[in-house]
C-alpha cells in the first residue's frame, strides 16, 4: 500500500500536534477494543507517539550507507505512511515499536512478545507488508495489509505489555 | 568493489560448512540506542540479515540479491578476528553465523529455505564473501527471521550512557 493508496482507508488525517495521551489506548486490557479511535479523536494518541517522534527525528538523521553495506537514508514517503498507518491503527497497539531502517531506506516497526512478533514493513513506494509469528503454534504469515484481514488482533496481542 | 560474479554458486570448499560466519549491525538495524535500557544487549533481528535491493546488487557486479558477510576462516588466515570487521565502523556491532546452520536454514514454519554462500575477495576486504537465497532467490522476512534466530553476538552491541 503505497501513500496514495493508504489514504482512503486512513481515518486519521497526519497532523504535527498529535502527541496527547489517551488512557484506552494505553490500557493493557486483554479484550481488543470494538471500535477504533474515529477522525474527531484524532487529537487522542498513545503516550508512545512522543517516543515514536523521538526515534523518527533520529532516523532523520542518518546518512547514506549508515549501516557499512550502502543502505539508503530514511525515505520521507515511507515515514509518513508509517506514521499514517500507526495513527490509524492505534487503538489496536498497547506499546511502542521498535522502529528500524532498511536497506531501501524503508522502515520496520517491530513488536515482539514472548508469545507473538508483528513487522510493519513500509518500503518506498510498495504495499505496507505485514509480517506475524505465533510463536508457540510456530506458525507465520508474511502478506501485503491489505490482504491482512486479522491486523488488529494480531497487532494487540503481539504489541501487548506482559 | 568486489570481483565480478556471474552466477552464485554455493562454495563448500572456501566456505566449509564449519566456517563461522560475520555480519556487521548497526543500532537502526535493530531499533536504535534509545529503544533499549542502559546495560543491555541489542537484539539480533530479521533487520540484520537482508539482501542489497536487487538494483544495487547488480550496480556491484551480483548477479542477484544477496547478503555480504566476512568468512571467518579467511579472516584467520590474515591473523584477524570479528573485530576486524568494525575497523572503520567503531560504533557497529558484529554477530555470527555457521555457514552449515545457514545452508540447512528452515523457517519458523518448518518450510526449508537454504542459502548458499560464496567467497567472493575485495581489495579491502579478502575474508568477504556473499550468501544468497537457493529457493526464493531472495531473502523473506521470514528467512531473515531465521537467520537471527541461528545468529548470536561476535561482538555485541551494548546500550551506553
Amino acid at each position: 500500500m503505497t501513500s496514495a493508496a493508504f489514504a482512503p482507508r486512513s481515518r486519521l488525517g497526519f497532523r504535527n500536534n498529535w502527541i496527547h495521551a489517551n488512557a484506552t489506548a494505553m490500557s493493557s486490557r486483554e479484550v481488543l477494543p470494538a471500535n477504533s479511535v474515529n477522525s474527531s479523536s484524532a487529537t487522542l494518541l498513545p503516550s508512545w507517539f512522543s517516543a515514536f517522534s523521538n526515534r523518527m527525528d533520529e532516523l532523520n538523521r542518518v546518512s547514506d550507507g549508515w549501516d557499512s553495506y550502502g543502505a539508503r537514508t530514511l525515505n520521507r514517503d515511507a515515514a509518513v505512511v508509517l506514521l499514517r498507518a500507526l495513527e490509524q491503527l492505534s487503538f489496536a497497539i498497547q506499546s511502542q515499536p521498535a522502529v528500524s531502517l532498511n536497506d531501501e531506506g524503508g522502515l520496520v516497526a517491530e513488536w515482539q512478545t514472548p508469545f507473538y512478533s508483528l513487522d510493519l514493513i513500509v518500503n518506498p513506494a510498495s504495499e505496507i507488508c505485514i509480517y506475524y509469528q505465533d510463536v508457540a503454534a510456530n506458525r507465520e504469515w508474511e502478506m501485503p495489509i491489505s490482504r491482512a484481514d486479522m491486523l488488529d488482533k494480531w497487532l494487540w496481542r503481539a504489541s501487548s505489555r506482559v | 568493489m568486489p570481483t565480478r560474479v556471474d552466477s552464485f554458486a554455493d562454495d563448500l570448499a572456501a566456505v566449509p560448512d564449519d566456517a563461522v560466519l560475520y555480519r556487521r549491525v548497526a543500532w537502526d538495524r535493530i531499533g536504535g540506542q534509545s529503544n533499549y535500557e542502559v546495560g543491555t544487549v541489542g537484539r539480533l533481528n530479521g533487520n540484520c540479515f537482508t539482501d542489497y535491493p536487487e538494483e544495487r546488487a547488480r550496480e556491484m557486479g551480483y548477479p542477484g540479491r544477496c547478503m555480504s558477510v566476512g568468512v571467518g576462516p579467511v579472516l584467520e588466515e590474515h591473523g584477524f578476528g570479528p573485530e576486524k570487521m568494525l575497523e572503520n565502523y567503531p560504533d557497529q556491532g558484529v554477530a555470527w553465523a555457521l555457514a552449515a546452520d545457514l545452508r540447512k536454514l528452515e523457517k519458523a514454519s518448518g518450510d526449508p529455505c537454504p542459502q548458499g554462500i560464496m567467497l567472493v575477495p575485495t581489495d579491502d576486504e579478502p575474508w568477504h564473501g556473499v550468501v544468497f537465497d537457493l529457493s526464493a532467490g531472495y531473502k523473506s522476512t521470514p528467512v531473515g527471521k531465521a537467520i537471527a534466530k541461528v545468529s548470536q553476538w561476535a561482538v555485541p552491541l551494548v546500550r551506553h550512557e
